[in-house]
């Protein structure tokens, strides 16, 4: 037995080390589910799983990281198959080429303005709306890169993909978004372009 | 350099994820084709916008303290944990069935059959959240038994079987009680803590018992790594609880007011069917 008088309970450990990560899974959480509500027992539901296997991580590596493995297992292999229920229809390589074509014919049709200007202007309700209208698996790669900075490496453990995987939806992801928020934005461009 | 090649390296590129030898041949390249710089500033433009958007921290109120309440504490021993789980709405607590079931199959029909081939050792994790799980399942039991909540009535295992099943998007193998007396009432997926369990609901001489049945696909081989031996019984408010560990290594729950005995008999029975 060890005496808690002399080192931090698993309980002390796991809020200095897990807890004070709750911010980042929530905020992650919350544009891979779409809303508050399944977000909270999204993180909920990581977070027990995370205190439960609390012996298996390994102190002095990253916790940040490891929470984040434990979110997207969650996020996969439970939340989505029971909410969405066993027969959503998955990213496959046919919606991944049309992605991707569309994605190209957006590269090539749209004139490469400062789109810095543009994308200044736009809603956050826009950039919301553009990365739920993004299969899970690349708004999730685009997310853990961007916005959560992990390494691909790190994001190909997480999501258990190849590294190559993970360029090719943060790539992918990324052109989408771009293309989605363009469409949105092209009323606003014509407006003060007519100003 | 090809710039149809190098889309990807762009993104790569941007992300500080080429090896440095790369990274100078890309940067090089970049530097003399506007083509490709224009890419590359698409996408920084893209990186940035969601980085400066999607950087909220700001919690729900009250979810850090919930989340704290959930977790079980450092006595992973003691049958009725001081930390509730949170308080459990129609929301957040349980979801519906995932729809009607299409079709039985052979495979559902084999696991169904392989129930309860009792493994004999460990039940009992010992990071302690069984505790809260099993007060988390004696609540729905409690529902259960009132006949509330159920996502089908039906009184044939094979076809629980398969609406679990579909369900929870993964084998939820259902025992064939009646040999023991036990009528099934009809099955409900839940929602409960860290795990998704198919819940059976029995009657037994008038008395309700709710099995709570993991589906394969969260089960994770060995990771409780524990080896205590056998069953394992708690009370918690007033009603009776045994864990197990099934055949395929899932830990199931079985809760009523019957004697913890006679719920491992009624259980075991399966096991010895096979």
């Amino acid at each position: 037995m060890t005496n808690p008088s002399a080192s931090p309970s698993r309980s002390e450990r796991f809020e200095a080390e897990a807890l004070v990560h709750l911010g980042p899974l929530y905020r992650t959480a919350l544009r891979l589910t779409g809303n508050d509500a399944d977000a909270q027992d999204l993180v909920q539901e990581a977070v027990l799983r995370a205190f439960r296997f609390f012996d298996s991580f390994e102190p002095g590596t990253n916790c940040r990281a490891w929470l984040f493995r434990i979110l997207m297992n969650t996020f996969v292999n439970e939340y989505r198959k029971r909410v969405r229920g066993p027969h959503q229809v998955d990213l496959d390589e046919t919606t991944m080429s049309t992605l991707e074509s569309r994605a190209d014919q957006a590269i090539v049709s749209l004139p490469a303005t400062p789109e810095e200007v543009v994308f200044a202007g736009m809603l956050d309700g826009d950039l919301k709306e553009g990365l739920w209208a993004l299969p899970a698996e690349f708004r999730a790669a685009v997310l853990l890169c961007d916005v959560e900075e992990f390494s691909y490496k790190e994001i190909a453990e997480m999501t258990q993909v190849p590294v190559g995987t993970v360029m090719s939806r943060i790539h992918r992801g990324r052109r989408a978004l771009r293309e989605f928020l363009l469409r949105r934005a092209k009323p606003v461009r014509a407006l003060s372009a007519g100003a | 350099m090809d710039c149809r090649e190098i889309q990807e390296q762009i993104t790569a590129f941007v992300d500080r994820e080429l090896p440095p030898e790369e990274s100078a041949r890309l940067s090089e390249h970049l530097h003399a084709c506007s083509s490709c710089r224009a890419a590359e500033e698409r996408e920084r433009d893209v990186k940035r916008l969601v980085r400066s958007r999607c950087a909220d921290l700001t919690l729900p109120h009250g979810f850090a303290e919930r989340i704290r309440a959930s977790l079980p504490g450092d006595d992973a021993a003691r049958p009725v944990p001081a930390a509730r789980p949170e308080p459990r709405t129609g929301r957040s607590s349980r979801i519906a069935g995932g729809g009607a079931p299409r079709a039985y199959s052979g495979w559902l029909a084999a696991a169904a059959i392989g129930f309860l081939a009792i493994a004999g050792t460990l039940v009992w994790s010992r990071s302690g959240v069984e505790p809260v799980l099993a007060e988390a399942l004696v609540d729905e039991h409690a529902r259960f038994a009132k006949g509330l909540d159920l996502g089908i009535r039906e009184s044939d295992p094979k076809s629980a079987a398969a609406w679990l099943s579909e369900a929870a998007g993964s084998s939820v193998p259902v025992p064939d009680l009646r040999p023991k007396g036990a009528r099934m009432v009809g099955a409900q997926m839940c929602r409960l803590l860290t795990q998704g369990h198919g819940a059976v609901v029995y009657d037994v001489e008038g008395h309700p018992v709710t099995l709570f049945i993991p589906p394969s696909g969260m089960i994770e081989p060995s990771a409780d790594g524990t080896s205590s031996e056998g069953w394992r019984s708690v009370r918690v408010k007033g009603r009776n609880a045994v864990a197990w560990k099934d055949a395929r290594g899932g830990i199931c729950w079985a809760v009523s007011d019957l004697p913890h005995a006679r719920m491992r008999e009624i259980v075991t029975v399966a096991a010895a069917d096979r």
